[in-house]
């Protein structure tokens, strides 16, 4: 089963995305921060990370730049960000994400993004 | 003119040397004469002697060789020895030797018959005798011997010996007279050199003589003279001048000198007196020159100052001191309009005032047409002091106008008994002509001086700083502000700072180099018309941040420099960066709980969903609105005190009613329990209930957001320093010690993970602190990371109100109030009825609504009573806290009064000795006058 790690500070976020994303059937990790991130990330592989852009002590981008090589080569990163501006979005995307949502975002559009990441 | 030298035979040096010549030679031929004398006569005594001496020798042998032939031929006879008769012959030959010598000499008369007997003789014995007697010899025939030798030779020998006995004597005699001769002679020559010394001596003295008389006296009579000379005296020398000699000479030149000496001296008298004559003229003429001078330098002087003081003070005074000395006025008053400036001479103050004020119009008109008047005036007798007769006085009135006509100055002057003359009126108009200028000048001079203190002023307290660069890059002027805003240019401070110096300065500290250097060099050297900006920073202690505008400063068109205009923006750039700080966490803060909204919603309308689930999304989307709601009226609230449009409604609060309220609107928490501690005997205050409810709801709101783990909030109300000061105090995450001083700064939150989970605008302490300081207190905070935060605000009491109850009805004494009694009850409007009361009374109110915080409070102040509530709640039971209260050892000996609802138990107030049990309701009253008895009884 493909696994997906939701990395955001805001419990009820966390929540939505996991409500959103259950009927699609993949295992889905939770982290509350960077830091719980990271050494999940390190500890295991992951299909998709699902990263929230601000966040205490690390923020998502800081994450990105903390991980090993190969898991920032083979995993997928989705950044979702309350920082919706255009300028924002391409920092985000050259400090290595690969896809990219705005807060506030739409479940099923989030939905269908991950099924096209994962090719459901 | 002189004679250099007399002709040769004048002189007295071949005088001289003639005369010792002729007595030189006179004297050799003397010596020569005598001395050939002596000679020959030496000579003729010498040969004299010879010739006796050579006679009586010859006279000698002659008798010798005689006697020997007698001699031998006795011993021939005799002995008939032939040897003998060999002598004989050879003193027969000796004899005829000395003979014939004897025959050469010259002989007297007896001489020469004893030498033709002798030379008889000789011959007669050689041919006769001595023949004949070798042959009686032979023969042994003594008697022919004996005859032989006795015929008469015997009488020959015998004169013969005779002759020279005779003859030696006579010799004897002939050289004792030459030697008696010679000593005679030698005593002669010694007379005659005698003479000739004593000759040569009297030469001598007749040289020195006239050397005396020809050279010497002379010589001293012309020292004499030179002397008289010298003392002004003369001699007459003609007796010397008549001598031919170099003296002769010597004296005539001196004549002649001191004649001329004379004639000269006597010009020079008249020379001298004349010169004596000149210089009295020239010393008077000196005397006129100096006092010209002296008049000449003042009014140099006068000129000095006219052309440049700047002091009208200075002017007027250097001006009366000139004119007094000039005009020798009695009295003079110089008067400047313009400042109401006086100088006066011989006036006391109030005099001159007095003199300056009656100026009137008609005399200032009249001063304006005729620049100068004199008005004469008999001198009143009163006034005329100690002068005999009447006389007059001449008042001198002159103006000084300016160049459109107008009076400047006026000058009054009294001189009594001299008129002023024509010429002396002419000069002072032209000098006042020139006062004028120079009062124009310094007018002027104050005016420009006034607009540029003015400008300085102006500049100086321009808030922006003010730089003023010449088209070289010199600054030419910088303004106080200036330096402030960018305190390293200080130093230069000064005029002309050359463009190298400042800019490189500004360089140094500035964190965007490159850009100023090409914005102040293009502004300097272009000409341009509209305003240039540039905004920069500098880093010193504190980064600072300055927007400076430049605009071309033109003189007649052309650009002389440029003036840059340097603001300091900091405090809007901070400002400007919070906001969009803000903006960031409020996009961020705003988009979360839509996210929310939003996400729930769209599941809600497209998934189908349990009845459980449904209700858990619809109370979530309700829960993130409010929080959407309370961030909204956050800003609401922040935007409305920022306009000062926020409205205080100012009443007179309890705020231990106030804070009970809020207690009541927390009790519903799950996690974290609030209390309040009321220990303040003065809770009224002045204040807006709705905001300072805001207060106490932000504060005690963060209180549990920042103690996730839940616990205890405590509000405590105190007096301290005449104010009422409320704390909350929370047993939370704490915040570190460096950021507390953030906290009450707008948009200032504490960033780290625990913090952020719990969100928040960051806005909430900088309204309450809004708030407080509106209502004349102030607020802060204290805390520890792990250890929970406090936070502290007081408010000024209403000590109208609070004085209040303590009046009347107090049984307690002033010394005993501050008696703490502490109230447990879980009805906080009973306790706050019950507060009031004892409050009244003196006493100290510690209120508690949880018997475990009651409890250890109870441990830690002292206590006179302790009312209890039995119905406290879950937590513990009322009884088990009379209980615990008992078997404690601390508060075992408090009074201990049950306020319930409930009847009374007499086992259980036997039990634990309670004091006094209340069954609600009852009257305040009574609690008080239990605990006012108790307290007495004991201090009894």
């Amino acid at each position: 089963m493909r696994k997906i790690l939701v990395v955001d500070d805001e419990e009820i976020l966390r929540m939505l995305i996991c409500d959103t994303l259950e009927d699609l059937g993949f295992e889905i990790d939770e982290a509350e921060d960077g830091v719980e991130a990271i050494q999940k990330l390190n500890a295991q592989a992951y299909d998709l990370i699902i990263l929230d852009y601000m966040m205490p002590n690390l923020t998502g981008v800081e994450v990105i730049e903390q991980l090993e090589v190969d898991v920032k080569n083979n995993t997928p990163i989705l950044m979702l960000t309350a920082k919706a501006q255009e300028a924002d979005r391409q920092v985000v995307l050259d400090k290595g994400a690969h896809y990219f949502m705005s807060k506030p975002f739409s479940p099923v559009e989030l939905m269908g993004l991950v099924e096209e990441i994962l090719n459901v | 003119m002189y004679k250099s030298f007399p002709s040769l035979d004048k002189n007295i040096r071949s005088q001289f040397l003639k005369m010792l010549f002729k007595v030189s030679f006179t004297f050799l031929i003397i010596v020569i004469v005598f001395f050939s004398y002596v000679k020959s006569s030496n000579e003729s005594l010498k040969v004299e002697r010879e010739a006796v001496r050579e006679k009586a020798e010859i006279v000698d042998g002659l008798a010798d060789s005689f006697n020997g032939i007698n001699f031998r031929a006795r011993g021939y006879y005799a002995f008939q020895n032939k040897q003998e008769l060999q002598l004989l012959h050879e003193n027969l030959e000796a004899f005829e030797l000395y003979l014939n010598k004897f025959g050469q000499l010259p002989h007297t008369k007896e001489e020469k018959a004893l030498y033709e007997e002798l030379l008889n003789f000789s011959q007669n014995y050689k041919t006769v005798i001595l023949p004949q007697a070798i042959s009686y010899v032979d023969a042994n025939d003594y008697e022919a011997l004996r005859k032989l030798s006795g015929d008469g030779t015997n009488t020959l020998v015998n004169k013969f010996v005779a002759y020279t006995n005779t003859y030696n004597k006579k010799n004897e005699i002939d050289l004792n007279n030459l030697f008696s001769k010679s000593i005679e002679k030698a005593q002669n020559f010694t007379l005659i050199s005698l003479f000739l010394g004593i000759i040569l001596l009297f030469f001598v003295g007749i040289i020195m003589r006239r050397v005396l008389s020809n050279v010497i006296q002379p010589i001293e009579q012309l020292t004499n003279a030179t002397n008289a000379i010298t003392s002004g005296h003369f001699i007459d020398l003609s007796s010397l001048v008549q001598k031919e000699d170099e003296l002769g000479i010597l004296a005539n030149s001196f004549h002649k000198m001191t004649m001329s000496i004379q004639e000269k001296e006597e010009v020079l008298t008249t020379q001298n007196e004349e010169l004596t004559a000149q210089q009295d003229e020239l010393q008077g003429n000196q005397i006129q020159l100096q006092h010209s001078l002296s008049q000449l330098q003042k009014y140099n002087d006068l000129n000095h100052v006219l052309t440049f003081t700047l002091d009208k003070q200075q002017l007027l005074e250097n001006l009366n001191d000139y004119l007094n000395d000039i005009y020798k006025f009695d009295t003079s008053i110089l008067y400047l309009l313009e400042g109401h400036v006086y100088v006066s001479k011989g006036l006391t103050k109030n005099s001159t005032e007095l003199l300056v004020g009656n100026l009137n119009k008609d005399k200032q008109v009249r001063l304006e047409e005729e620049k100068s008047f004199v008005i004469t005036r008999k001198v009143i007798p009163e006034a005329q002091d100690i002068a005999q007769h009447p006389y007059y006085c001449y008042d001198l009135y002159s103006s000084v106008l300016n160049s459109e006509g107008h009076l400047v100055a006026v000058m009054m002057a009294t001189r009594e008994g001299f008129p002023f003359s024509c010429h002396e009126i002419e000069d002072l108009n032209g000098l006042m002509n020139r006062v004028s200028i120079a009062f124009e000048r310094i007018l002027m001079y104050e005016e420009v001086e006034r607009s540029r203190q003015l400008n300085q002023n102006i500049i100086d307290n321009v808030n922006e700083g003010i730089q003023l660069v010449s088209s070289t890059g010199d600054v030419v002027l910088a303004n106080k502000a200036f330096s402030q805003i960018i305190p390293s240019q200080n130093k230069f401070n000064k005029q002309h700072v050359s463009q190298q110096i400042w800019l490189e300065n500004l360089q140094t500290i500035c964190d965007q180099p490159e850009d100023l250097t090409q914005f102040f060099t293009k502004a300097i050297v272009e000409d341009f018309i509209d305003k240039r900006t540039f905004r920069y920073s500098i880093s010193q202690s504190t980064q600072v941040f300055v927007e400076v505008y430049a605009t071309s400063v033109y003189e007649d068109e052309v650009k002389i420099g440029t003036m840059f205009v340097h603001r300091d923006i900091t405090r809007e750039y901070e400002v400007d960066q919070m906001k969009s700080e803000l903006v960031s966490t409020v996009s961020h803060e705003l988009r979360t709980p839509l996210s929310s909204v939003l996400g729930f919603t769209e599941l809600l309308l497209t998934k189908e969903l349990k009845p459980e689930r449904q209700t858990k999304y619809i109370e979530t989307i309700h829960k993130e609105a409010i929080r959407l709601t309370n961030l909204i009226n956050d800003f609401l609230d922040l935007q409305r005190m920022e306009s000062g449009k926020q409205q205080y409604n100012m009443q007179q609060l309890s705020m231990n009613e106030l804070s009970i309220e809020i207690v009541n609107r927390f009790s519903h928490e799950k996690n974290h329990h609030v209390h309040l501690i009321d220990k303040a005997k003065y809770v009224n205050v002045n204040g807006d209930s709705e905001r300072l409810v805001q207060v106490f709801i932000n504060i005690i709101g963060n209180a549990i957001k920042f103690s996730p783990t839940g616990g205890d909030v405590t509000i405590t109300l105190e007096n301290v320093n005449d104010m009422l000061q409320v704390s909350v105090k929370d047993q939370g995450i704490g915040i570190p010690k460096n950021e507390t001083p953030k906290l009450f700064q707008k948009f200032k939150r504490i960033d780290n993970s625990s913090r952020r989970q719990i969100g928040g605008t960051g806005l909430g302490l900088s309204i309450c602190k809004e708030i407080i300081i509106k209502h004349g207190g102030d607020i802060w905070l204290d805390s520890e990371e792990g250890q929970g935060t406090t936070v502290y605000f007081n408010l000024p009491l209403n000590m109208k109100l609070a004085a209040r109850k303590n009046i009347d009805g107090n049984d307690l004494d002033e010394v005993q109030t501050g008696l703490n009694v502490m109230i447990v009850e879980d009805d906080l409007s009973l306790a706050l009825l019950l507060s009031e009361e004892l409050k009244s009374k003196g006493f100290t109110v510690l209120f508690h609504d949880n018997p475990r915080l009651a409890f250890e409070e109870a441990l830690q102040t002292p206590l006179v009573g302790i009312v209890i509530d039995l119905m406290l709640g879950d937590e513990i039971n009322g009884w088990d806290f009379v209980q615990l209260l008992n078997e404690t050892e601390q508060t075992s000996k408090i009074p201990i009064i049950i306020s319930s609802a409930l009847d009374e138990t007499k086992e259980n107030v036997e039990k634990y000795k309670i004091e006094k049990y209340f069954t609600k309701p009852y009257s305040p009253e009574e609690l008080s006058k239990i605990l006012v008895a108790s307290v007495t009884s004991k201090v009894k």
